[in-house]
């Protein structure tokens, strides 16, 4: 599904001076894979998502998914393509604090093209799905962070993507609630969705199949 | 479709949500741009009136005025002979009529209620065609109305059949007194007709046409010359058609044609010309207050920014395209600049009486201004282009501000700064503000200055405590000089007698009013002069007491006396004269005892004026204006028992501040001498120049009212940012602080933060003023386009208040606890 070779991701610091962040990335990642990123902090986790995420355009090298050449395609197909194979979890989990539940879940099928009434039908399934309906009025601040990340994992996924980004969803959480994401991860992914997850936790990365471990923007085993 | 309108909705919904969070945003924001829009709203409104609307008739841009062009006047009027050989000899009007403004003693007939005074024209037959209007009702003038011998006959206003005669078809044939004579009602004309102030009668030609006043070539009796040019002709033909004519006439008569030619002004310009500077002007200042208010909300826009930010990276992550975003942040700005029209539209309906209440009283199309559908539909395109204009750019900005990992990396770092760009865009945006607000703070000052200057010009006479009676007695009944006298003697006699009354006096050609009249004349003795370089004097007929009433001492010689017998044939005339004619044509001699032809009596054998007297030269129209002072015409006073006029200003001074008795007593000696005599206009001298003044007026206090607007909008736009500033920087100050900054020395950094904000607003500022300046110069009067003094208030009244701004948000600063900014992080 994921394939990089030779990805390089570097900043400039000045005149002919690079700070590479990520180096010689050569990967492939198959349909229906849990994978976990890990490393330490600084090592390039982030920016390798980002990159995966279509959400950073400056990097070298070849990128394809699905057999399509990320590395050939214009910025506005890539918000395509993005828009319809990946979701993206984030550590702070960034929803939008003037909207409610409902609200927040419905933001990524108003830039697709749904229907208002595909998207009530998607949005009440989703709901239900992770049993959060009695929540569905409440604004972010008044939720838990768990609570808060399962609305943002179901935000991440209610435009059915094929491809889950997980920048340390349980990051900012307990290990108990930690634990609740880690076993929704592993439900969609038995049910085939491809996830890549960054962690620092071996519990979180146990629920995965493979690690993939950076140092300094290089993968230095598998 | 459906799904975009669903699409808007949600995004109004969104945006009118935002709004109600964020009040404090929403309220600054909105009064800034009411203040912006409603200024526009207002300036527009009068701008629409008075230059955009056409005027009322059919076509009329083929309306073009005719004056005469002399060596003098550039734009001088028409006489009466010379209009005849037009009319005979042009091909480039389908019609050319003469025509002029006069106003008329009316009444239903001799005895019958009180006689008024109503403003009328007086027209060759083609006028009411030429502008494309139709009798209402009846007939229109015919040729036969054009010379003497035809009945007396006359038009009346729409309105003033609606008011006097029940708008009865029956008012076809009725007889009115008209200045002394009974006229029959022939027609009613339309009210579209607005020539010469909304007149209420039209009178014909006939019994004037044979006059010797009318037939002297030499004489330009007050016409202009109306005509429409026949399809396919332009201006510059039709100018060469009359100016040929003019020529043909300067060689037929060139003791009075010489140098003599046509000048034309399309009627719009004519009517709408002199207000075209200053409404610009004022539509300069209003757009520089809805930039400064723009710039206002487009910096609260960027404060928000940051909050912004995140939801904008999260959005695009979630997959919004930049165009929804842009559009979301669209529909924000430009809501919010819907509801500041709205609000700006009631500012201005709230204003808009007192606006009107100082524009031109004579001028009809100013106080036509409305708000119409034109208005609103430029209100609303302005709140569009503001929506845009403080929506797209920061949308562009924000959502350019790199990439969404970048974004959503700062946005999860809390207690990040704003960017460094985004800093210096802000401080850009208040430097743009307190710019505008130096410019039209200096404009302001400017148009002050040259206000005052207008005001306290010398006027050479003493104006507080003088009464104006406007009175024109109907040469069909005071046939001779005798009967004429005879009335104004006696009136005199009675009105001295009034108590609180200090001095009475007539004159012709009142300072400030309406009238002008200009005399050829040739100091006896000298060398004759060409014709078309003839000196002329600014003639005034007057009674011996006018220099007591308008506080003029003689400068030389003797006032007007009892020794000034009456004039009769073949006896010298006494004439006084100004001190800058004295200067001019008898420098080092005195003038008292010397002789004067004059040029313009109709007494072919008259002997020459003798000099009795000096007096000041006195300033008799508003200051700028076309006029003596411009022309530096010298200035003659002839005696009224000499010369006795039919249409007369009566003066009255008095040390009372309450004239109604006055003007009482006034009325009741007119009819007790005159029953059917009206008096025209009754106002005070101080009121009459202040008149004079009310374009400058309307301007000043327009343009003042912008400054002060652009200054208060300045400085809560420095407040805000100053205050953010401050926000933003808690923790550095909070370090500072417990490094062991001293609490004056936190206020002087944010004080000299602000003010150096100000201080390069201000150099930036002066250039645009010394260009403003230079564009006022038209404008202005006795005053330079760059003035220290006007800069120097602009300056210092921006400092004092941006002052202000600061100090709050630096005092702030000073209260910062150190323990409490480290513990935020
Ligand atoms: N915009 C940027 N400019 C310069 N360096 C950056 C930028 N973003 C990230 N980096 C650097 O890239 C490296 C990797 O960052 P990141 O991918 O966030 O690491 P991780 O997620 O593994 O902790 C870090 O050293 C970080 O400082
Ligand atoms: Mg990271």
């Amino acid at each position: 599904m994921i394939k990089l070779r030779r990805l390089e991701r570097r900043y400039s610091l000045g005149k002919e001076k690079f700070f590479y962040v990520l180096r010689d990335i050569n990967l492939d990642i198959a349909e229906g894979e849990f994978v976990s990123v890990m490393g330490p902090s600084g090592a390039g986790k982030s920016t390798l998502l980002h990159i995966l995420g279509m959400h950073d355009h400056g990097w070298q090298g070849e990128y394809s998914l699905n057999d399509t050449a990320i590395h050939h395609l214009k910025p506005k197909e890539r918000a395509t393509l993005r828009n319809e194979q990946i979701g993206f979890v984030f550590q702070q989990y960034h929803l939008l604090d003037d909207l409610t539940v409902y609200e927040n879940l419905e933001i990524p099928l108003s830039y697709r093209h749904y229907s208002k009434s595909e998207r009530a039908a998607l949005v009440a399934d989703t709901l239900d799905r992770f049993q959060i309906v009695g929540k569905k009025d409440l604004y972010p601040r008044q939720l838990s962070g768990g609570q808060q990340q399962l609305v943002g994992v179901a935000r991440a996924i209610i435009a059915e993507p094929k491809l889950l980004l997980a920048d340390e969803p349980t990051g900012n959480l307990h290990s108990s609630q930690g634990e609740e994401i880690m076993e929704l991860f592993r439900k969609l992914n038995d049910e085939g969705m491809t996830i890549v997850q960054v962690t620092h936790s071996d519990k979180s990365a146990s629920y995965g199949k493979r690690v993939i471990q950076l140092r300094d923007g290089w993968i230095v085993n598998e | 479709m459906i799904a975009e309108i669903s699409q808007m909705l949600d995004d109004i919904r969104y945006a009118v949500r935002q709004l109600v969070k964020h009040r404090s945003f929403t309220f600054i924001a909105v009064f800034a741009l009411s203040l912006g829009i409603g200024a526009n709203t207002a300036i527009f409104s009068v701008v629409n009136a008075v230059l955009l609307r056409p005027l009322p008739y059919p076509d009329p841009d083929k309306l073009i005025v005719l004056r005469e062009r002399s060596h003098i006047f550039d734009n001088g009027s028409v006489g009466y002979m010379n209009w005849l050989d037009w009319h005979a000899s042009q091909r480039s009007f389908s019609e050319l009529a003469l025509v002029r403004r006069e106003s008329f003693n009316f009444s239903l007939g001799s005895g019958l209620g009180s006689p008024e005074r109503v403003r009328g024209v007086r027209a060759s037959s083609g006028f009411l065609s030429v502008l494309g209007l139709k009798p209402k009702l009846g007939r229109d003038l015919s040729a036969v109305d054009d010379v003497a011998g035809a009945p007396n006959v006359t038009l009346i206003s729409e309105n003033l059949w609606r008011h006097d005669f029940g708008a009865s078809p029956s008012v076809l044939g009725r007889r009115v007194l008209i200045d002394g004579l009974q006229r029959e009602i022939i027609g009613v004309f339309p009210a579209q007709l607005q020539f010469g102030r909304n007149p209420d009668v039209l009178l014909p030609l006939s019994e004037i046409a044979k006059e010797p006043w009318m037939l002297k070539r030499d004489y330009h009796q007050g016409w202009a010359a109306l005509g429409r040019l026949k399809p396919g002709v332009t201006m510059s033909q039709a100018a060469s058609d009359l100016n040929a004519i003019a020529i043909d006439l300067e060689k037929k008569y060139p003791e009075s044609n010489a140098g003599r030619r046509v000048k034309m002004r399309p009627l719009f310009e004519t009517t709408v010309g002199d207000y075209r500077a200053s409404l610009n002007l004022l539509i300069g200042a209003v757009v520089c207050v809805l930039l400064i208010a723009c710039a206002n909300v487009a910096n609260l826009q960027f404060a928000r920014a940051l909050a912004r930010a995140r939801e904008i990276a999260v959005r695009s992550a979630l997959g919004a395209s930049r165009w929804s975003i842009a559009r979301q942040l669209l529909v924000e700005s430009t809501l919010l600049a819907f509801i500041g029209a709205v609000a700006g539209v009631l500012l201005t309906v709230w204003c808009m009486d007192a606006i009107l209440a100082l524009t031109p009283p004579n001028v009809p199309r100013f106080h036509q201004a409305t708000i119409d559908w034109h208005v609103l539909a430029f209100t609303t395109f302005a709140a569009v282009a503001t929506g845009v204009l403080v929506g797209v750019w920061p949308a562009w900005k924000i959502s350019h501000s790199g990439s969404i990992s970048v974004a959503l990396h700062e946005a999860g770092s809390r207690g990040s700064s704003d960017g460094l760009n985004r800093q210096r865009m802000r401080a850009g945006l208040v430097v743009m503000q307190a710019a505008l607000a130096i410019v039209l703070l200096a404009g302001a000052g400017l148009t002050l200055k040259s206000f005052w200057h207008a005001q306290n010009a010398p006027l050479g006479f003493e104006p507080h405590g003088v009464v104006n009676f406007t009175i024109s007695l109907p040469m069909a009944k005071y046939k001779t000089g005798e009967q004429r006298s005879a009335f104004w003697t006696q009136l005199l006699q009675r009105v001295q007698n009034i108590p609180g009354v200090d001095a009475a006096a007539i004159s012709s050609n009142s300072p400030f009013d309406d009238t002008e009249n200009d005399n050829f004349f040739h100091v006896t003795g000298t060398l004759p002069v060409p014709a078309d370089q003839r000196p002329t004097a600014e003639t005034s007929v007057v009674s011996p007491d006018y220099f007591r009433v308008m506080g003029m001492p003689i400068l030389r010689g003797r006032g007007f006396g009892p020794q000034d017998v009456p004039g009769e044939k073949g006896h010298s005339r006494s004439v006084i004269i100004d001190e800058s004619f004295a200067r001019k044509y008898f420098a080092g001699k005195d003038p008292i005892g010397q002789h004067i032809d004059d040029n313009d009596t109709l007494d072919e054998n008259a002997p020459p004026m003798t000099i009795v007297g000096v007096v000041p030269r006195t300033r008799n129209e508003a200051p700028g204006e076309l006029n003596v002072e411009a022309l530096h015409l010298v200035e003659e006073y002839l005696l009224a028992s000499q010369d006795p006029q039919p249409e007369s200003t009566l003066h009255v001074r008095t040390a009372l501040s309450d004239i109604a008795p006055i003007v009482a007593a006034v009325k009741r000696d007119v009819e007790s001498l005159d029953s059917d005599q009206p008096i025209g206009e009754i106002t005070t001298l101080d009121e009459a120049i202040a008149s004079s003044l009310a374009t400058r007026r309307l301007t000043m206090v327009l343009l003042g009212a912008f400054a002060v607007l652009a200054l208060v909008l300045a400085s809560v736009g420095l407040y805000g940012v100053m205050a953010l500033t401050v926000t933003q920087r808690t923790r550095e100050l909070g370090i500072r602080m417990a490094l062991g900054a001293e609490r004056t020395r936190i206020f002087k950094l944010v004080l000299g933060q602000g003010m150096s904000l100000m201080g390069i607003g201000i150099a930036i500022g002066l250039i645009g003023a010394v260009a403003a300046g230079r564009a006022l110069m038209s404008l202005l009067y006795n005053v330079g386009a760059v003035d220290a003094g006007a800069v120097l208030i602009a300056v210092f009244s921006l400092l004092a208040v941006a002052l202000i701004a600061c100090c709050v948000p630096a005092r702030r600063a000073t209260r910062v606890d150190p323990m409490v900014a480290l513990r935020t992080e």
